[in-house]
């Protein structure tokens, strides 16, 4: 349960994380899930594509980037379903707790529990669409960094969702075009390790500062859509 | 006399009867004074010929359209910080006119770049960010239509617009930090305009015709929207008249 | 201004901005009637005690 009340203390926010993952992890809980989407997506896409080893080594790193996205925008809408059945959302908007840091925490948790395992399963994946090891490492790299962005732009989605009540389609027609700036650099710096005149750094710092300004943006737009009672 | 004194729906709504008819004729004066000259006083390009024709609407529908999202977001800064009971209004009014705008940008963009740079479209930073910004606007018409009550869905569509405003700065900077096809800035720059007075001048007479004419869109959409909202009070009382007990409200639910 | 052969691009473009322009504008009118209409019937419908009319 959250630790309500006004001070904010460590312990509570790290058992909030905890508990999260936990539950995400078990069978049926959602987390494992979005890996296997993203596994799905990337043995699907040969079968398109046709087997040239060629193609599929110059566009495997945008092809997992697009099914990493999808699956972590698509694994977020129910992010604080949970949280309004069992009425803690209600006694967020009741008390004086902080909901940026709830929300913070619950982003955390499903990053942990979610994104993490996909960001692992990548460089496995990868041999699948033939990637040199250079891109691997690229792409395994700034999948890291970048999808905490899609976790904090997925939770400002999963708030309307569960503010809203809302087709969950709609939130995500909404948040998609805020996804493309990071798929966008993902995809730059990824690149770069495999075609030699392009820079690494310059779009890899790009997605470390999106993801952090959307860290920001994400906690405190979600924060507030929560606080929006529905009163 | 502030700015609260037009937190009165009847207030606005006199406003905007008395100032209408002034601000279309004004506009169509001024943007028919800037058509003649795009079209008849204003040499073709050196380097484009007649084609520069295109700027003349392409560009104002550029800044019109990051124009009105910026009025948006201030709306929604209206709302969300200082609760101004108008503020939901002026910016729901505006998101329709403001996507017209950039999709008429895009779509003349996109007519102007097939005979200059032989392609459709093309995936530099403007284009992109442009386009982003088009599909924001789209993403906060619906998210309007899909909340039912007004001050709600006037804070949620705050927030989102506020989150999305971020695209207006990449959108003008992005031609400085990024050389790719897309001419940089000619008008608006530290070191002033490099576009030809000859042109410069048609330009901004179209920028303040078409300008105009968005006031005068913008203060209809918004006497349209506070109709909405008195028809929808109208009806609710009428629901009540009709059966008191049976229209209780759910436990925790105001109208 | 010399019709050259791009002619048809610039028409077009300027076709587009009409286009635009008159379906926003006739978007807003039909709007405008709708509710003008509905407001009438609802404002014939009150009670005679009504107090506020609606402004504008």
């Amino acid at each position: 349960m959250v630790g309500g009340g006004h001070v904010v203390t460590a312990q509570p926010f790290r058992s909030l994380i905890a508990r999260d993952v936990r539950l995400a992890i078990r069978v049926g809980g959602g987390a494992l899930v979005g890996t296997l989407f993203f596994l799905a997506v990337i043995v699907t896409v040969p079968f398109g594509i046709g087997p040239d080893l060629n193609l599929l080594s110059r566009i495997g790193p945008a092809i997992m980037w697009i099914a990493a996205l999808l699956a972590t925008l698509i694994g977020l809408e129910r992010l604080f379903q949970s949280d309004k059945d069992d009425g803690a959302l209600d006694l967020l908007r009741l008390t004086d707790a902080p909901v940026s840091v709830f929300v913070i925490a619950k982003v955390i948790a499903h990053w942990l529990g979610a994104s993490l395992p996909l960001v692992i399963a990548t460089p496995l994946l990868s041999l699948l669409l033939a990637l040199e090891p250079r891109a691997i490492l690229a792409l395994t790299a700034t999948l890291a960094v970048g999808t905490p962005a899609l976790s904090f732009l997925g939770a400002v989605g999963a708030a309307l969702a569960v503010t809203l009540r809302r087709g969950a389609l709609l939130m995500a027609v909404i948040i998609l075009p805020f996804s493309i700036p990071v798929l966008i650099f993902g995809v730059a710096a990824t690149r770069a390790a495999i075609v030699e005149p392009d820079p690494f750094w310059p779009p890899f710092a790009l997605l470390v500062a999106t993801s952090l300004i959307y860290a920001v943006v994400g906690t405190l737009g979600a924060a507030a859509t929560i606080k929006i009672n529905d009163g | 006399m502030g700015i609260l004194d037009y937190a009165n729906p009847t207030r606005v709504m006199r406003f905007s009867r008395v100032v209408k008819p002034w601000v279309a004729g004004l506009g169509a004066l001024v943007l028919a004074i800037g058509l003649y000259m795009a079209f008849f006083t204003a040499p073709a390009d050196y380097q484009q010929g007649e084609t520069i024709r295109i700027m003349y609407l392409h560009v104002p529908m550029a800044w019109l359209g990051m124009f009105a999202y910026a009025l948006m977001a201030l709306s929604a800064f209206g709302t969300l910080v200082f609760k101004h009971p108008m503020a939901d209004v002026s910016a729901k009014a505006m998101a329709p006119i403001g996507a017209t705008f950039t999709a008429i940008c895009l779509i003349t963009g996109s007519l102007w770049g097939k005979p200059m740079w032989n392609t459709w479209w093309v995936w530099d930073a403007r284009l992109t960010s442009v386009l982003i910004l088009f599909l924001v606007y789209l993403g906060i018409i619906a998210l309007w239509q899909a909340i039912e009550e007004p001050i709600k869905a006037g804070k949620v569509t705050a927030i989102i617009t506020l989150i999305g405003a971020i695209n207006l700065p990449i959108i003008k900077f992005s031609v400085d930090w990024w050389y790719t096809l897309h001419q940089p800035a000619s008008v608006f720059r530290l070191d002033g305009p490099t576009i030809y007075p000859a042109m410069l001048y048609p330009l901004l007479i179209c920028a303040v015709g078409f300008s105009l004419i968005f006031f005068w869109l913008h203060l209809m959409a918004m006497d349209n929207e506070l109709k909405r909202r008195r028809v929808r009070a109208l009806q609710m009382r009428a629901a009540r008249r009709a059966a008191p007990e049976s229209t209780a409200l759910p436990a925790g639910q105001t109208a | 201004m010399v019709i050259d052969q791009h002619f048809g691009f610039i028409a077009f473009s300027w076709l587009a901005g009409i286009i635009g322009f008159a379906g926003i504008g006739l978007w807003i009118w039909r709007d405008r009637k709708a509710l003008d209409k509905q407001l009438d019937k609802l404002e014939a419908d009150l009670p005679a005690d009504a107090s506020n009319r609606r402004g504008g």
